[in-house]
């Protein structure tokens, strides 16, 4: 028993010396630091959203020296259950009440005393952030020496040891080259981006307070020097330069169409000179096979000239239509307000990603960078340029608003599943032949739809039981100058 | 003997080649384009950047001090004072009747029933899901009741706290249908 106990290393003492350790170095932490920063962690997750410390009102007012203002007991009992203060006509409770457009506070029950307490101690110690003093220039965004640069790329790649511990490479989370998936993390590119922009990030800060939870998590190990944070900076300004690496794909056709060329030519070399293979039938076979799948790449890629389906490109925000549409069950419509009454669907402005993100300020995949970039474009006033998927040639006339509003098409339909998917992309090839074949199989809702209440014939026709249905065919769906004029 | 083998490689071959749909392309990259003399548009299409324009906008926003044909601009500000105003100034222009409500009904659904919730008591999905953190407002409370359509039509349209304006995804006529069905379907079927 106790061999294998020493073979595996376990050895009952060790783990009694690293639990005391353990111990001590709580000891040593608790205290002072931890109450105020149980007490932060508290303010940020329940009291952010509404107030602001140092900064002005918000939805509830300012908190800066209300501790002055008011008596502890009191506050205790109005973030326990402000409602039931105002309820009861506490004097102080009512006027808050009435200054703050009549907005009842949350009750907060479910924390305890201390908590609470802990908050209080918080907001009565809270001081605006010094300035922290740095070893390093933290201003310099370009002009790094050569040296600096190939120590921060060694860094960002892991292939030097970070000093104060983190396994991971940077490298592996922020990618270099573009990715065929969807990472939620922002990718090196989009670090040196907002690096190098005047207010983007400030690379110091964010490493040493992670600014979201999911970046909290990802970085919990990552304790980076100032030196070091210089080196990746160095690295990251060096790399706007060269750019991104492309994502590049196995080219399984052209292998294919190699592979199969190859063997043909064996195959007739075969036939005509060396007769190796004494069955012929082996080598029309080979031959036939060959010209089978070189016809069919060739129908297949062209074919798919000039269309783009499966399109589904990087947009200049990691917007999910699975986390709003699916997730969420917003109606395509919220944000696409005009698909039924324009030719365009609309790309919503800031104002309707503020709607909710003025509140949500961190999203649960990528933190607060991506939507970090509403609230930049909306400051700065410089539109997000979104990137068009679906595109028709200019001789076809297409209106979302004949689809969506007279022909209630659902999205979907021609959109495919939007809601379950991250990265949007081009569902159907947008043919024509795909255009007309819809036409000749969908029937128009001529019962109940008012828009067709003008063809009196087909509606004699139905209802003297001539016709059963009417397809988008019979109301003139194919006519060429429906689409090309 | 070998040809049936050979038959059978050529069969898995083929078999391969229908079941390797993947294209060669990355998901960026849109492919080729063949003589594409007539797809793309001269003139600049919406949401296009234009390069003769300074801010390189191809929609433009009306010249100053001029509005846009049947526009109406809204007058009323997003404030207490000015929701009050507007709660006595403005007029439903449109009848109750039961197709004004439905449409009211299908537009609530698409704008308001997120945090507002089916019955308008503020219990949306964002709120209950806990995505929203604060609490919507009840659209069947004493003080709701006694708002004239004027006011929700306000709140539509110019926001209110935290809710951001509404006026510019929602037409008019739709606001006022949907403050027709707040009214005349939530608040009356409200079991007090």
């Amino acid at each position: 028993m106790n061999k294998t106990a020493s073979k595996s290393g376990f050895r009952p003492s060790g783990v009694i010396l690293a639990v005391l350790l353990t111990i001590v170095f709580f000891i040593g932490k608790t205290g002072n630091v931890s109450a105020q920063d149980e007490g932060k962690k508290l303010f940020e997750k329940n009291c952010t959203v509404c107030h602001k410390l140092g900064g002005g009102k918000l939805v509830g007012p300012e908190l800066l020296g209300v501790t002055e203002r008011r008596d502890r007991a009191w506050l205790m009992k109005f973030i326990r259950n402000s409602d039931e203060m105002i309820k009861s006509g506490d004097p102080t409770a009512v006027k808050v009440f009435e200054e703050n457009n009549k907005i009842p506070m949350l009750a907060f029950t479910q924390l305890s005393d201390a908590e609470i307490s802990s908050i209080i101690d918080y907001i009565e110690k809270w001081e605006p952030e010094k300035e922290k003093v740095f070893a390093v220039d933290v201003t310099k965004k370009e002009g790094f020496a050569h040296t600096e640069v190939l120590r921060g790329e060694r860094l960002f790649y892991g292939l030097i040891p970070f000093e104060q511990g983190g396994t991971t490479a940077c490298a592996s989370c922020h990618n270099t080259t573009a990715s065929d998936t969807l990472n939620w993390n922002p990718s090196a590119k989009e670090l040196a981006l907002s690096f190098m922009n005047p207010d983007g990030m400030n690379i110091y800060k964010s490493m040493s307070e992670p600014t979201s939870d999911v970046m909290q998590k990802a970085h919990a190990e990552y304790k980076l020097t100032d030196q070091e944070v210089f080196y990746i900076a160095a690295y990251l300004s060096e790399y706007l330069h060269h750019g991104e690496t492309p994502h590049k794909t196995f080219p399984v056709k052209l292998m294919l169409f190699i592979v199969f060329a190859v063997l043909m030519t064996l195959a007739l070399v075969d036939l005509i000179f060396t007769k190796i293979i004494k069955f012929k039938v082996i080598h029309f076979v080979i031959i036939l096979a060959g010209l089978a799948v070189h016809l069919n790449l060739a129908v297949v890629e062209a074919q798919s000239l000039s269309r783009t389906k499966d399109y589904a490109p990087d947009q200049p925000i990691k917007f999910s239509h699975k986390v709003h549409a699916g997730d969420n069950k917003t109606d395509c419509k919220y944000c696409h307000s005009i698909a039924d009454y324009s030719k365009s669907a609309g790309i919503p402005s800031n104002n309707v990603c503020l709607n909710c993100h003025k509140v949500i300020l961190s999203g649960r995949n990528s933190g607060k960078f991506e939507i970090n970039k509403i609230h930049m474009a909306e400051k700065s006033g410089k539109p997000i340029e979104w990137i068009r998927i679906h595109n028709l040639p200019e001789h076809v006339f297409f209106s979302h608003a004949q689809h969506v509003n007279a022909g209630k098409i659902e999205c979907e339909t021609c959109h495919g599943a939007v809601a379950e998917m991250d990265i949007m992309k081009q569902e159907n090839d947008l043919s024509m032949g795909w255009c007309i074949n819809c036409h000749r199989d969908t029937k128009v809702d001529f019962k109940d739809n008012k828009y067709y209440s003008t063809y009196l014939k087909l509606h004699e026709e139905l209802s003297s039981g001539k016709i059963d249905s009417v397809t988008v065919e019979n109301i003139g769906g194919l006519d060429c100058m429906k689409c090309h004029y | 003997m070998i040809s049936k083998k050979f038959g059978s490689i050529t069969a898995v071959a083929l078999g391969f080649l229908f079941a390797a749909t993947s294209c060669d392309r990355t998901r960026n990259d849109k492919g080729y384009e063949y003589f594409p003399d007539m797809a793309h548009s001269l003139a600049y299409e919406t949401y296009a950047t234009n390069p003769a324009m300074a801010d390189s906008h191809a929609m433009r926003l009306p010249a100053a001090n001029t509005i846009s044909r049947e526009m109406i601009p809204y007058a009323y500000p997003n404030t207490p004072e000015g929701r009050l105003q507007a709660a006595a100034e403005l007029v439903n222009p449109l009848e109750a009747t039961p197709e004004n409500i439905a449409r009211g009904k299908e537009q609530f659904t698409i704008f308001c029933i997120g945090c507002h919730g089916e019955l308008g008591n503020g219990e949306g999905y964002l709120f209950t899901s806990g995505r929203y953190p604060i609490k919507p407002a009840s659209l069947i409370s004493e003080k709701m009741l006694a708002m004239p359509d004027g006011d929700i039509f306000h709140v539509i349209s110019a926001g209110y706290n935290t809710m951001g304006a509404h006026g510019h995804m929602i037409r008019p006529d739709d606001r006022w249908k949907i403050a027709m069905y707040v009214k005349n379907e939530l608040q009356k079927n409200t079991v007090k």
